[in-house]
C-alpha cells in the first residue's frame, strides 16, 4: 500500500526540480543507538534559484525509489551512502520476515553471505545466531530468492543506476551489509552492553 | 528467539500489565504478587535459554532485598500481608510495578556477569535475548510507529 507521506516527499522534489530547482547536497543518517530503533533520514539541502533550504525528509520506500530510480542521486558521503544502503536492506529484510518469518528470513540472510566471501563479513557472520528452519520448502526457496535479488538487485543499481565503479559498490555493500547484521543481531549493543562476553 | 518464544514473552508482559492494572480480576492480593512472581521467574527463564527451574534464588534474593528496601522492619512474609497489616494494602500494585521494573535491570546486570552459570554459547544468545527484550520495551513505551514500508523492488539487469 503506498505510504500518503511517502508520496508527498516524491510529489515535493518533483515539483522542486519541475521548476528548475535541485539537490545541491545529500546527506543521509540511520540515526542508529544500542537500544534504539534505527530511524533513517534524508538531509537534503536544495537550490530554487539561488534560494537554499534544508530539507530533513524520514526515509520512505516511495522517496528511495525516486532517489535511486527515477532520479538517481550518489550520498555525498560514502559512509553515508553504505547507511542509505544498510536502511534499503533493512527494509527488505523486514518486508522478507513480515512474509517469511523472522527465523526464515535470518537464516536465510545468514547462508545467502556465507556463499559471498567477497563482502568479507566472516567476524560478524561468526556471532548471528540465527536458527536453522528446514530449507526444502517452497517457503524458503522464495525467502532465499528474495534475499538475494535484494542484494544483487542494490549492488547493479549502485553500479548501473548510481554510476560506483565494481569496487567502490563491494565496498559499499560490504560496509551496509555489516549494519544489517549488527543491526539484526546487536552485536556492537552486546559489546557495548555486556563487554565481558565480547 | 523462536516465534513460540517470542508470544510467551509477550503474553508475559501483558499478564504482568492486566495484573497490575486490574488486579481486582486477578484474585486476592496474595495472589497477585505470587502470580507477578512466577511470571518474572518465566521470563527469567525465556530470556536465558540455560536456567533451570532450579535457578530461581536470584529473582528470590532481589525481591526479598527490595522489600526490606520498602518496608521498615520486614519480615519473611508475603509482601501483601505485611501491607494489609500496616493498613498500606493500596500500595502493592505501585510496589510491584516498581519490582518489576528493577528486577529486569538487575536482571540485564546478571547476564552480564554470570559467566561461570552460562556458558559461553548460551551468553551470545542470553545477551541478544536480553538486548532484544529491552528493544520491545522500549517500543511498547515508545509507541513508535512502523519503521519501514514495502519492499524495494529492484530491475532484473545484469552487469556486461
Amino acid at each position: 500500500m503506498a505510504n500518503p507521506k511517502g508520496q508527498f516527499q516524491v510529489d515535493f522534489l518533483r515539483s522542486v526540480i519541475s521548476h528548475g530547482g535541485r539537490i545541491e547536497n545529500a546527506r543521509f543518517s540511520l540515526q542508529r543507538g544500542p537500544l534504539t530503533f534505527v530511524e533513517p533520514v534524508y538531509s537534503l539541502t536544495l537550490d530554487q534559484h539561488g534560494v537554499r533550504s534544508l530539507q530533513e525528509l524520514p526515509w520512505t520506500a516511495e522517496l528511495e525509489r525516486y532517489m535511486l530510480f527515477d532520479a538517481p542521486r550518489k550520498i555525498d558521503d560514502l559512509g553515508e551512502e553504505a547507511e542509505r544502503f544498510a536502511a534499503i536492506l533493512l527494509n527488505n529484510l523486514e518486508t522478507a520476515a513480515a512474509q517469511y518469518g523472522k527465523d526464515t528470513s535470518q537464516a536465510v540472510l545468514v547462508a545467502t553471505l556465507r556463499d559471498r566471501p567477497e563482502y568479507d563479513l566472516k567476524r560478524l557472520l561468526d556471532r548471528a545466531t540465527a536458527p536453522r528452519p528446514s530449507s526444502a520448502s517452497r517457503h524458503h526457496a522464495d525467502c532465499t530468492a528474495f534475499i538475494r535479488h535484494s542484494i544483487d538487485g542494490l549492488q547493479n543499481t549502485a553500479i548501473l543506476g548510481l554510476g560506483y565503479s565494481s569496487p567502490q559498490a563491494i565496498s559499499l555493500m560490504t560496509e551496509a551489509l555489516r549494519i544489517v547484521l549488527d543491526e539484526t543481531f546487536h552485536i556492537s549493543a552486546a559489546d557495548m552492553l555486556f563487554p565481558k562476553h565480547a | 528467539m523462536s516465534p513460540a518464544e517470542s508470544r510467551l514473552l509477550e503474553f508475559v508482559a501483558s499478564r504482568l500489565e492486566s495484573l497490575l492494572r486490574r488486579p481486582a480480576a486477578w484474585g486476592s492480593k496474595l495472589s497477585i504478587e505470587e502470580q507477578v512472581l512466577q511470571l518474572l521467574e518465566l521470563r527469567r527463564v525465556l530470556l536465558v535459554p540455560s536456567l533451570t527451574a532450579n535457578d530461581t534464588h536470584r529473582l528470590m534474593r532481589t525481591y526479598t532485598r527490595f522489600i526490606t528496601a520498602a518496608l521498615e522492619d520486614a519480615t519473611a512474609e508475603p509482601l501483601a500481608i505485611q501491607l494489609e497489616r500496616l493498613g498500606r494494602g493500596a500500595e502493592l500494585t505501585g510496589l510491584l510495578a516498581k519490582f518489576i521494573d528493577l528486577e529486569l535491570a538487575e536482571f540485564v546486570a546478571d547476564v552480564g556477569l554470570a559467566t561461570d552459570e552460562i556458558d559461553r554459547t548460551g551468553d551470545v544468545e542470553a545477551t541478544q535475548r536480553v538486548i532484544e527484550q529491552l528493544r520491545k520495551e522500549i517500543e511498547a513505551h515508545a509507541r513508535r510507529r512502523p519503521r519501514f514500508h514495502e519492499a524495494i523492488d529492484f530491475p532484473d539487469v545484469k552487469q556486461n
